[in-house]
Formats: C-alpha cells, structure tokens, sequence
C-alpha cells in the first residue's frame, strides 16, 4: 500500500480509517519490533499501543519521505527510549536484564516452536548485543532497505551492513558450534 | 553454518498468540477516545489545527518561517531568528508538547533536540552525562536533581540569578517548594527551573471513616498514624463488601506499596555510600505493619477482579479500591489523578475524598521524595543563554499552568502555580500547596544516583512480592525475609559498583 497519497490530502483524510488500516497492517511488526527492543510483552504492548496513538495525532505530518512502516518503526524506537528514559522503568525494568536467562523459557514456550533450531536461532539472534540484534531484525524480520534502517537508527548505510555482516557472522559461529544437549555433536 | 540457512526462522517471532491483537486496536481506540474528550472541544480543535499545519509545512521545509501564516495569537516581534537544541528523546514529541506552542508567540525561533549519548542511557551516571553535555551542542538541559550541584561546580551549568531578573520570571509565581529545592540542590543558586514535579499524598475517603466511627488523618500523619487509623477498618464491610483501611494502586503490588510507604518517611533502599539498608530496623517495621495489615484484611490487596476487563483504563478503575469506594485509604501521585476522576465521572466514586501529605516524623507535614522533577538548565556552552532563558520562562509561566488547567490538564504540576480557580473537584490545589523537606528530597536524588541503587532495586523488584506473600502465608518471618533481601541486595550492589568503575 502506497501511503503517499497522505501528504496530498491534508484534514480531507479519515484518520479512524486510515488507523484501522495501518494497525491491520503493521501492528504486529510494530508490536514485534518492540518486543524485540525491550523482550518484555507487557511493554510491547504499551510502546504498540503509544505508537499508533502518536501516529494518529501525527498522520498529518507524514510526508512519505521514507515506508510508512518505517515511519511507524522510528514512532516505535522513540517511544521505547522514552520508557527506558523513565524514572520507574529504570528501578524496576532493569531486573530483566538480570534473571532472564533465555529469552523463551522451554517450559512455557515449547508448543510455539516449529523446532529446537527456530529456538536457537532465536534465542541467539535476541542474544546479540543490541546494536546489532536491532539491525539484523530490521532487516530480515521487518524487511526494511538499508537505507531505512540508516534512516530510522540514525546512521549511515555502511554502518548498518557492518552491523549485518557482524550480526550474521556472531550467529552463524554461534550456531556452528556444538550443542550441550545433544552432548556435543549437532546432527 | 551460513546465515540463509537460519534467517528463515527468523520470519515470524515465535510467540504464538502474543502480540499485536484486536484486543490491542480496540484499546487504541478507546485511548483516543477518551483523551479527546478530556479536552475543551474548542481550544482542542484550534490547537490541533495549528499544530498540524505547522508540522507538515515543517516537516516538508524544514523551514519554520513558511510556517507561520496567519494563526490565532501569531506575534509581531522583533527577534531575529534563532535556533534553540534542547535535550529531549525525539524531535515529535517535543514539537507536539513545546515547540510548536512557543513558536507561535516566537514566530522566528526553530528547534532542534540532542538526544543524550548511548553510554548515558546505559549507565545513567554524572560522568557519562557531563561527557555527553561536554559533546553536545544542546543549548537547554534537562539534568537530574542529583548532577546538578557537581556541575554547577565544574561551571557546566549557567547560574540562572541574573538572566531571571533580566527576564523578569517571576519567582513569586512559581511552587515555593520547586524553588527551594533548585537553591537547595545549587548551594544557594539557581541553576534551573523544576517542571513536570510529582510526588506521593495520601487521599482518603471522608464517608468511610464518617461512617466506620474512625477520626479523619491530619494533617502531619506519618505511616504509624495511617496503620493506627487503618487498622480500626479491620473486619469493615459496606454492602457485603471487605473495606479496608489501606489500598495501594490497580493491581496487587505489596513491594511498590512497601517501598512508596518507605520514601515518603524519608527511607533509602541504599545508604550515603551506596550500601544496601534493606533490612534496617525503620524498614523492617513498614515490612512488618504491611504483611499484618494484609494478613489481618485491613490493607487490601484481594483488589476487585480487573482481569476480563481489555481497556486499560476502565482496568485501572476496576482493581483500585479507593475508586471503588472500597478503601479508606490510598497513596498516589497527581498523574493519577485523571484515573480517579474517570471513577467519579462514571458514578463509582461517589463519596467525599480529601488529601493530605503522609509526612516522615522527622519532618511532620513535609512530602519527602518526589516521583518525578525534571530540572531545565543553560548549557554553559550556549551560544543564545539570552534566547534558552526565554524558553525557561516559557515553561515557568503562568499563562502555561493556567492553561494547561482549562484544558483538562496538565499531567503533572508545572512549574507555575496555575490562576485559575482549582475547585473542589481537582486535587492539585493541595499538591501544589503541600511544602517539600527540600533536603530529603535532595538526599533520595542523590542516593537513586549511586551505581548500586538500580542493581538492589532489581533484586527487591524481582523477589521482594514473594518474599511478602510468604510472610502474609506465615511461611516465613520479616527478620528471614529481610535477611534473605539484604544478601542479594549486597550481592548485587558489588557488580552495579563494578560495572560503574568500568
């Protein structure tokens, strides 16, 4: 869906319309990509919520300078800043960084998985250091160009192949490497 | 093994039925709903139109003089154009809740935001924030409480004295006790303005102590005067319903009540060096009337049950027992203000309320912790304090609080206190009249700083809810729990010191 016709119409738009369309659309990258930011389902949830709600009130001023989900990715990463920013957050959310292990405990998350391996991978990948798990998952989850992400992380197109070379590399060799449940031998 | 052989798992995030839902789109919605109509219809139209005009010429141009055509209350002016860089998360959200408002009495100014460095955001410490400033060209800060005397010492920040008399700001205007605390925390200087404050007070519900026989809180009541008076609702009914002496919030957190309990008697989780107090014999007596208060009933936690309710805000109201007209008691903030007047809007909280401070007993009467101040300061680096000063006093006006008031606002108190007629109905009147024990204030900034402050409160936030459960089960007594609190506590306040020296 080719959004720029937005810039044209100004208040000649149905925004409640124009809402339903884009949270049917994009809010499950929205959500996800929040989920990926913060691992926390419960603040994805609100970073979701918050970012359609500013989209809203800002429809207007969307110029179709970049994807609108690119637009709505860079509300998203605002807003989760914002949350990391806040005095409450940084007292209680830190205990995430602490006692989560794994990011998908077995026990509650096996039925989910299509397979041991779509686990490792994920749990590999939301193991990176942030910086680059942020851009891999732009790239191969959200599919946006590298000029969007450059865009929406603020910085330059060859930093983010960089972070993408080094994201593949780190996972590749973590994945190459024997797994301890299978006593050392991958199949 | 090569990257196309696994990014294809990597298609879908393997949650299930988490995420993004109906559900979800329906609470948008109804968020947007309901903030429209917190808004007088008139100004709310007026300001949006504005604003949206100004933020697509903007966005288009990036030019903020093609901007300006004509709108209600454009200025002629004499400025030449300048550009102001503020510290702020993102550029839309401060044109949406400052730029574009100053910028229509300030036709020639433009903004840009400086978004404070990576390593700051990690680490949340003087040294990592003094380099960002060091590296930014933000003419306006918005420093913590506790930096801003060691750079105002280091000459980081402008002494704000001689540009408020030149800008005529008003100080009379502004909350006595903000201005206090900015001298306080600058050695007897101003080095900011405090906006955005907030803090604890105890809200009671009049009816219910009428009606239970029990004598109404005064003013000056510490935690021991509230458990006093809470503990006669043991056993209080209305309609077949528990009523308790004390609640806490919308959802069953004995840990967050502990700890808010514990801030506003002048308590710290660490002490002036940093070490963990978790299990010193002031917070032990809060541990030990709370997980009485629950075991016996007069403190609820069994809140009403909010868990089929999708609208968050209609969740709010469900679980919170003081807006169920089921609490005689409760501690919140002014943001929540706007949850509980949703409560009596929609008939659920028909009794009469007033609020008073809880006070610590060193200081009866005074509030001892804030829950949220943001201190807006000069870069010494500006190159346009004259321009930055203006901007303050923007944000320090009367005109701002007034109307931040008559459109259903604001969030939090702002730095002026507002004109306009508060009324019975709202109760900022009392938060903006509470006085502050500036120097408590300053001590809980300064210890929330130290590097193992958010380590212990992740220990505390991640066990201490069980640890309370099992004291109300009898499973344990408060001297096993706190014992147990305090060594994971010193545990973790060893790597938080670690990591800072890193």
């Amino acid at each position: 869906m080719d959004y720029e016709y937005i810039k044209q119409m100004d208040e000649g738009i149905d925004r409640n319309a124009l809402l339903d369309e884009l949270m049917m659309t994009f809010g499950k990258d929205v959500w996800n990509y929040a989920y990926c930011l913060t691992r926390r389902r419960e603040l994805a949830e609100d970073i979701a919520q918050e970012t359609f709600i500013k989209a809203y009130h800002a429809i207007y001023s969307f110029r179709g300078e970049m994807t609108m989900k690119a637009w709505l990715l860079t509300i998203a990463r605002n807003t989760t800043r914002d949350y990391f920013r806040s005095a409450w957050f940084r007292r209680v959310q830190l205990v995430w960084e602490e006692y989560e292990t794994s990011l998908f405990h077995p026990s509650a998350e096996k039925q989910w998985f299509v397979s041991l391996e779509q686990r490792e991978v994920w749990n590999a990948v939301l193991s990176l250091p942030r910086k680059l798990r942020e851009t891999l998952l732009l790239y191969v989850h959200h599919h946006l160009a590298h000029k969007e992400i450059a865009e929406l992380l603020q910085v330059s197109e060859g930093t983010v192949k960089s972070r993408i070379f080094r994201a593949r590399a780190a996972i590749s060799r973590k994945l190459g490497k024997p797994a301890a449940f299978e006593g050392g031998k991958r199949p | 093994m090569n990257h196309s052989q696994w990014e294809k798992h990597l298609e879908e995030l393997p949650l299930g039925s988490g995420g993004f839902s109906p559900k979800s789109m329906k609470q948008i919605k109804e968020r947007i709903r309901l903030s429209g109509k917190r808004r007088s219809p008139m100004r709310g139209i007026a300001i949006a139109a504005v604003f949206t005009l100004l933020a697509a010429v903007v966005w288009v141009t990036g030019d903020y003089r093609q901007a300006f055509f004509p709108s209600p209350g454009a200025k002629e002016t004499d400025e030449q154009e300048f550009r102001l860089t503020v510290q702020y998360g993102d550029k839309m959200s401060f044109m949406a809740r400052f730029g574009f408002t100053y910028m229509i009495d300030h036709p020639k100014a433009s903004f840009e935001v400086a978004i404070p460095s990576d390593e700051y955001e990690e680490k949340q410490d003087l040294a990592s924030y003094k380099k960002w400033v060091s590296e930014s060209n933000a003419d306006i800060l918005r420093v913590p409480l506790a930096f801003v005397d060691d750079l105002a010492a280091d000459g980081v920040l402008v002494p704000l004295d001689d540009l408020i008399k030149r800008e005529k700001l008003d100080l009379q205007a502004l909350y006595p006790s903000a201005v206090d605390l900015i001298k306080e925390a600058g050695n007897g200087q101003m080095y900011g303005i405090i906006d955005d404050l907030d803090m604890n007070m105890l809200i009671y519900n009049r009816s219910l102590f009428r009606s239970n026989g029990v004598s109404l809180p005064e003013k000056g009541a510490t935690w021991d005067d509230i458990v006093r008076l809470a503990a006669r609702f043991e056993g209080a009914s209305d309609r077949g319903k528990p009523v308790y002496g004390f609640s806490y919030g919308s959802a069953p957190d004995p840990f967050r009540m502990i700890f808010d309990i514990g801030q506003s008697q002048g308590l710290s989780i660490v002490d002036g060096e940093g070490h963990p107090q978790v299990d010193s014999a002031s917070w032990k007596a809060i541990w030990s009337q709370v997980s009485e208060g629950l075991r016996q009933g007069w403190i609820g936690d069994k809140l009403p049950d909010n868990s089929e309710e999708s609208d968050p805000l209609k969740a709010a109201i469900a679980g919170n027992a003081f807006y169920n007209g089921r609490s005689a008691m409760t501690l919140q903030p002014y943001l929540s203000w706007y949850v509980m007047n949703e409560a009596i809007q929609q008939g659920l909280l028909l009794d009469e309320w007033d609020t008073i401070p809880l006070s610590a007993p060193a200081a009866p009467g005074k509030i001892s912790s804030l829950t949220n101040g943001t201190v807006y300061a000069i870069n010494a680096k500006s190159a346009n304090p004259s321009q930055a000063m203006k901007f303050i006093h923007f944000l320090a006006s009367k005109e701002r609080s007034n109307k931040a008031v008559e459109t259903g606002g604001p969030q939090m108190l702002l730095a002026a206190v507002p004109d306009t007629k508060l009324g019975e109905s709202s109760p900022i009147g009392r938060y903006y009249e509470s006085e502050l024990d500036v120097s408590a204030v300053l001590q809980q900034a300064k210890r929330s700083q130290l590097p193992a402050y958010n380590r212990v409160m992740s220990v505390l936030s991640a066990k201490a809810n069980e640890a309370v459960r099992d004291l109300v089960a009898g499973q344990s007594t408060v001297d096993e729990a706190l014992a147990r609190l305090q060594a994971e506590a010193e545990q973790a306040a060893i790597i938080g010191v670690l990591e800072a020296s890193e």
